[in-house]
């Protein structure tokens, strides 16, 4: 039995991608994921992979901030395969820096224009959904690939902040500027 | 909004967590008795994503921790109920009715009341079989809780998955048809 109802999470669609809530089987391809030290290296508080409980415990976290706040992470699944392929959307769980459009993809999806594809689509949604002057990205400083993603959504490196321990740029971007990039 | 079903009893009133709980979450998360052993005492950001991870295992398996609040006043006095992170293919050690009820309201047999509650509905309502707790060998109230709840000691030193690994805890626990007898004498 589950009460969750993932028609309750907008559906996105992009050229090669769907934006979508949490479903119980997701747990494979997220916990797949994130025991991927490359991904777990700016996606975990401790830089290390993560087990499957820990997984299972980051994907209630993910689906209890839509049923908190009304607004989340979506899963991201590939349009041709049906296969998971990441984590994309509105992220500010309690003294968050601010609105956050955050993106993390599994790494046989990297290097495809996935992860621009999917942070595009999610922050139209995010600025038509909510009355924001501004949403931020927090990156760690030395995740270049994010750096170079934030930059093409047109997104500026401002004030640095320390996330569990760790130095990270507070990445922003007016929804004017957004609207013109 | 957290789906889910409001269980009342005598004093107290159990649903899923909502946003509005939030203060009691972290106020609780601040004391040290109350969470010298469910993982310790844990700042604001800490204590929103618990609640947070709470309400998505309502939304995820169809159940998880209710709020406790009290009938007379409305006050959020902690959470307690069914706990199994993962589900059944998790490797939680089996379908746990778990407490913690924050200090102020300690001691006024809230947690012995919704725990009834709870168990009642985990048995009648998910199909549960056997019910456990996971308690820290030091933390006396709790066990004297799950004795006074009828439950035994099944296994000891058991070590939780990850990120707990490093906590050992024993089992206590009871069958359903031993709840059931219990509660009609």
């Amino acid at each position: 039995m589950s009460l969750f109802d993932p028609n309750a999470t907008p559906r996105i669609e992009t050229e090669r991608l769907v934006l979508r809530g949490w479903r119980e089987d997701d747990l494979d391809g997220f916990a797949a994921m994130m025991s991927d030290a490359e991904v777990a290296r700016f996606l975990t508080g401790s830089q290390r992979p993560m087990a499957r409980a820990e997984a299972w415990r980051d994907l209630a976290l993910f689906v209890g901030h839509w049923a908190l706040r009304g607004y989340g992470l979506f899963a991201v699944e590939e349009k041709e395969s049906g296969a998971f392929v990441g984590r994309v959307g509105a992220w500010q769980p309690e003294c968050w820096v601010g609105f956050e459009l955050g993106w993390g993809l599994a790494r046989p999806y990297w290097g495809r224009g996935y992860a621009f594809e999917a942070a595009r689509a999610a922050g139209d949604w995010i600025l038509s959904a909510f009355p924001l002057d501004r949403i931020v990205s927090l990156i760690h400083i030395d995740n270049t690939p994010s750096q170079n993603l934030a930059t093409r959504l047109g997104m500026k490196a401002g004030e640095q902040t320390l996330h569990a321990g760790m130095l990270h740029d507070v990445w922003d971007i007016s929804r004017a500027d957004w609207s013109k990039a | 909004m957290t789906p889910g079903p409001t269980l009342t009893t005598a004093r107290l009133i159990l649903r899923p967590p909502a946003h509005q709980d939030f203060d009691g979450f972290a106020q609780m998360a601040t004391e040290e008795e109350t969470m010298r052993f469910i993982g310790g005492v844990a700042p604001r950001d800490a204590a929103w994503r618990g609640m947070a991870s709470l309400a998505g295992s309502w939304a995820l398996l169809g159940y998880g921790m209710f709020s406790v609040l009290r009938r007379d006043t409305g006050e959020w006095i902690g959470r307690l109920g069914p706990w199994r992170p993962g589900g059944k293919e998790g490797s939680w050690p089996g379908d746990e009715v778990g407490w913690g009820v924050k200090q102020s309201a300690a001691g006024q047999g809230f947690a012995y009341e919704g725990a009834v509650a709870a168990i009642d509905w985990a048995f009648d309502t998910l199909g549960w079989d056997h019910v456990i707790h996971c308690i820290d060998k030091k933390n006396a109230p709790s066990i004297k809780l799950a004795q006074r709840l009828g439950s035994q000691l099944e296994r000891e030193d058991h070590r939780l998955a990850p990120p707990f690994e490093e906590h050992m805890v024993d089992l206590y626990g009871q069958s359903k048809a031993a709840w059931k007898a219990r509660q009609r004498t």
